[in-house]
């Protein structure tokens, strides 16, 4: 199977694509933050590993332009829906699908108490159905949001395609209330539905949503999560969800760290994978055009003489690459060597792992200072995020003006601008408000999301 | 008059009242039958509904017996571990050694630890074994569910040679968790645990949903809004389809899920408003109307039979007044025809005038009598009131029976007076003698031909008891029981004696008022009646001799 596609990817190169194989394949990148480590230290040191993923840029001059796509509209029609909610829903709804061609498919799913399945999936090509698919919505009932989002799902399951983008756009703002609810059971069907290769992106409008639930289901699906403060903005989402669904490059990412004996992994910053002995596994649902997107992990290393390399681990990738149909395969070795010298020690450092390293770090103690505001401890909730903050302007202070600097700077002033703005919203009056806006950056962070809900933040994307 | 009013009101309520009861209880039995029938073919719907979820169970079990044999099989110790996929439903894999050691998972899980305690016996070991090290704290966990298994269930310990799967569901956590596992005929046992976030997302996948859809009359049956819901084993709802359109929902049918969820339920409702054309509200109608006309008619007909008797009643009454007052008007000149024929008598003019006189004498006697008992029954039904006063009760039946000595001597009829009541006592001295004088005229116009009366009177205690008993022709067995009712006679032929039949009635009832009755005496020969009043003795001698001297 491994050589066959292998063979075939040659072969359509060779015939078809006389530029190099490089150009329609995903780049893996492996760094550690510390590529050379302090020789003869007593016992193990911390390094952090970084898997490093690169979507190619969707050549736009080419007769195939993306790859097609399949996916169901699921809409909230509950009764808090009513009035604009479900007009200027309907609305971008509509006209997001009108991007769609008659590659693509399309579903739309209802759900109050119960669900409709307004339109099984059908041909994008088919407008006459979508509108009037769409056009019958109606507000009114409860939000049996599990159900709506299981019934989406069937209808993506129909025509799932490894070579297609498969996706569940899930439109909410109320709290489900109706069959199982709990941000568990959303999080348990989310994974689940990554296994098959379908995404489940979330998009939590106005402030009566359950923001856990909503991200979680986006986080284990590999999907996107955006809070809609404004109405208004509605259609400017779905145009950036669908800019995201119709530029996927690249899916259903299994990727396998495995670490020499000796090196121990002890966790994955801001984001989850298994860890099981020496290997760790990742799951990526998908990659989306000239994005960056990378795993950090810590890993404990024991040290050794001066001068010696060590080989740390192989990091294997395999993939969907939805532009040359293939399934392709990419490995990576990893070393690292030892020097006595601190001074060299610190000169060699990647700055580019290390600013990520610290927006993970603080990313994951975000989630910390939600945990503590909710708890109504918000005196050390803003003493983590203004800690947060600090942290990251020493960072600032200790690389500015190295050489790469450039390429991250703009992640670290994102990291600093919204920990230093929460900080100030964890003792503000529109405490719901703001949950929901720290959990959408907080996913954002993870998940290297190029838009949000307040518009496009494309930090994580390879420059043209 | 009340009471044939009330008895009027019995008869008009009663029977409409009888025919709403009937048809309630015929209607709510006809309902009983008709839900019956409905819930049976509401429950078998239901249950076509269970065939995608079973179908969906079965390609689970097909599907996690594939996975296990790719997971522990042979061949899966070299495939590239990228390569191969998991099934998404499978949650974690579990694997329990001969021993009865948990090999995976490595750490202790909440489901992992719910399943060995409901099950212990999984991790009991098949063979004797001392090996078994406590490693972590699923393995600590194992060692004693183990322990317990060998007192309680020492199931794993009986040979097994073939292998078994089955599925196990259990309630951890938020809600019924799946497993599948089978036993290897080594004794090694292997498992999943299933997604419970994912396979409720695919049995909520198979089900129907609420999209509108194209009604094909043709085909049902029974075409009223319903839903069906999904209920988990905590009673919470899971997933609804159908109709959503009512506040108030009824439930018509229930039905449990194929196991293994089958603590999981399918509920099917309609709303309340939409379930009344099962009650079928027109038979209840019809029962009104029925009711109510047959009310109507019974009403109508009660009036007529109301008026009608009202109207004879008071016909009648007035009668009896009138028969009454004539009767009344006629005493004044019978009294002076009695006066002017006793005074001829004693004028003693002939024989033959004087025996005339009597005639006429007697006669008017007798009319008088007949006056005094038209009277008499004229004002029955007003008590008459008693006026007792002290009499020595031999003294009047002497009396009376001296005023009949003429007739009775004339017709040789012998008079036996045996008078054992020379006692004062209290009693109505004109009652007695008028209870007395209907039956002595009774032996005058009926049995004169045995030519014998016997009047035997008593007094015991209180009671006075007079027996007249004549040797007369009696009368017939079909008569004695009516013989007391008004206009009641022995025979209504021509030639038979004149009367109204009124004279026993009025004996009676004056006994009755008096505190005693009047019966007949069942004899061999003739009639016999007894007289008894109620006369206490009298030890007031004054009395006695005031009366006495009045009497004579």
């Amino acid at each position: 199977m491994r050589c066959l596609s292998l063979a075939r990817c040659f072969c359509l190169a060779f015939l078809f694509l006389p530029t190099g194989l490089s150009a329609d394949q995903v780049k893996l990148e492996t760094a550690l933050a510390n590529p050379t480590m302090k020789a003869g230290e007593e016992g193990k040191q911390l390094n952090y590993l970084k898997i490093g993923l690169r979507g190619f840029e969707l050549a736009k001059q080419e007769s195939k332009k993306r790859a097609p796509v399949n996916v169901a509209i699921v809409i909230d029609k509950s009764g808090s829906m009513s009035g604009d909610k479900i007009k200027g829903a309907k609305h971008a709804a509509l006209e997001a699908i009108r991007r769609l061609d008659e590659n693509d498919i399309v579903s739309i799913v209802a759900y109050d108490s119960d669900v409709s399945v307004l339109l099984p999936a059908t041909k994008a090509s088919d407008q006459a159905a979508i509108r009037k698919a769409i056009e019958q919505i109606e507000a009114g009932g409860s939000t049996a949001l599990f159900a709506g989002v299981s019934k989406g799902a069937a209808e993506v399951r129909k025509f799932k395609g490894d070579q297609r983008v498969n996706r569940v756009i899930l439109l909410s703002d109320g709290l489900a209330n109706v069959g199982p609810s709990t941000p568990d059971s959303l999080a348990e069907l989310g994974s689940s539905l990554l296994e098959e290769g379908i995404t489940v992106s979330t998009l939590g409008l106005g402030l009566g949503y359950n923001e856990d639930l909503m991200t979680r289901l986006a986080a284990a699906s590999s999907g996107n999560h955006v809070f809609i403060e404004d109405i208004e903005s509605i259609a400017a989402v779905f145009q950036n969800e669908f800019d995201d669904v119709l530029s996927v490059v690249a899916k259903d990412f299994r990727i396998k760290v495995r670490l020499q004996d000796g090196i121990r992994p002890v966790r994955l910053l801001s984001s989850t994978g298994d860890i099981e002995g020496q290997s760790v596994e990742l799951r990526l649902g998908q990659l989306y055009s000239r994005q960056q997107r990378f795993y950090l992990l810590e890993v404990e290393v024991p040290s050794k003489e001066h001068g010696t390399e060590m080989p740390l681990g192989t990091v294997e990738v395999i993939y969907n690459n939805l532009i040359t149909e293939t399934r392709d395969e990419l490995s990576s070795k990893v070393a690292v060597r030892f020097d006595k010298s601190t001074e060299k020690v610190t000169s060699l450092e990647n700055i580019d792992v290390l600013t990520q390293c610290a927006i993970m770090t603080c990313n994951d103690r975000n989630r910390l200072a939600t945990e503590l505001r909710d708890k109504g401890d918000v005196g050390e909730a803003k003493k983590l995020l203004i800690d947060n903050a600090m942290q990251l302007k020493e960072l600032r202070g200790r690389i500015q003006g190295r050489e790469g600097y450039g390429a991250v700077a703009p992640q670290l002033e994102y990291g600093i601008e919204n920990n230093e703005k929460q900080s100030q919203d964890v003792s503000g009056s529109d405490w719901n408000r703001s949950r929901k806006s720290m959990r959408e950056v907080q996913n954002m962070t993870e998940q290297q999301q190029s838009y949000g809900g307040r518009g496009k933040v494309e930090i994580f994307k390879d420059k043209k | 008059m009340r009471r044939l009013t009330i008895a009027l009101m019995i008869l008009i309520f009663t029977g409409p009242l009888l025919v709403v009861g009937l048809g309630w209880l015929w209607m709510t039995r006809q309902q009983q039958a008709a839900r019956d029938s409905l819930t049976a073919v509401f429950a078998s719907q239901l249950r076509e509904h269970n065939r995608p979820v079973e179908t969906l169970l079965q390609d689970y079990e097909v599907r996690m017996s594939q996975a296990l044999d790719a997971k522990f099989g042979s061949s899966a110790q070299n495939a590239n571990d990228l390569q191969t996929s998991v099934d998404p439903v499978i949650g974690s894999f579990f694997q329990i050694n001969a021993q009865g050691r948990v090999v995976t998972p490595t750490s202790g899980e909440a489901w992992l630890a719910a399943l060995l305690i409901e099950q212990p016996w999984l991790v009991a070991p098949q063979q004797e074994s001392n090996s078994v090290i406590a490693s972590n704290d699923v393995q600590q966990f194992a060692n004693a569910a183990s322990q317990q298994a060998q007192v309680a269930v020492p199931f794993r310990s009986l040979p097994f040679r073939t292998p078994r799967s089955q599925w196990t569901s259990l309630f951890v956590g938020p809600g019924v968790q799946l497993f599948y596992w089978r036993q290897l005929s080594d004794g090694e046992i292997q498992g999943v645990q299933l997604r419970r976030g994912r396979w409720m997302s695919d049995v909520i996948a198979v089900l129907p949903d609420s999209s509108p859809v194209p009604t094909d009359t043709s085909k049902n049956v029974i075409s009223f809004s319903r839903q069906i819901r999904v209920i988990d084993a905590a009673s919470e709802e899971v997933y609804r389809w159908g109709d959503d359109n009512a506040d108030d929902w009824v439930q018509l049918a229930e039905t449990f899920m194929p196991p293994p969820l089958s603590s999981w339920r399918l509920l099917m409702l309609a709303p309340k408003h939409a379930t009344s054309p099962l009650t079928n509200g027109s038979s209840r109608w019809a029962i009104l109307i029925a009711s109510a006309s047959l009310a109507l008619a019974l009403a109508g007909l009660g009036v007529y039979v109301y008026r009608e008797t009202t109207r004879q009643t008071r016909l009648a009454n007035q009668r009896v007044s009138f028969v009454g007052q004539v009767s009344h008007e006629f005493r004044t000149p019978l009294t002076n025809i009695r006066l002017y024929a006793e005074l001829m008598e004693r004028a003693v003019l002939d024989e033959d005038t004087s025996r005339k006189a009597n005639v006429i004498r007697s006669e008017a006697e007798r009319l008088g009598r007949l006056i005094t008992n038209v009277l008499e029954l004229s004002r029955s039904g007003g008590q008459r009131r008693i006026q007792p006063t002290t009499e020595v009760p031999d003294q009047v039946i002497e009396h009376v029976l001296e005023s009949f000595s003429p007739a009775f001597a004339a017709q040789q009829l012998v008079v036996e007076h045996q008078a054992d009541a020379d006692r004062p006592a209290l009693l109505d001295r004109d009652l007695l003698e008028q209870v007395l004088v209907n039956l002595f005229s009774n032996v005058e116009k009926y049995a004169l031909s045995g030519k014998y009366l016997r009047v035997e009177s008593r007094q015991a205690g209180d009671t006075l008891t007079v027996r007249v008993h004549d040797h007369g022709p009696g009368i017939s067995g079909k008569l004695r029981t009516r013989i007391f009712e008004p206009f009641v006679r022995g025979s209504d032929a021509i030639d038979a004696p004149a009367g109204m039949g009124i004279g026993l009635a009025i004996a009676r009832s004056l006994a009755r008022a008096h505190g005693g009755d009047l019966r007949l005496e069942a004899v061999g020969q003739g009639t016999c009646f007894i007289l008894q009043v109620d006369a206490p003795v009298s030890l007031d001698e004054v009395g006695i001799k005031d009366h006495a001297g009045d009497n004579q």
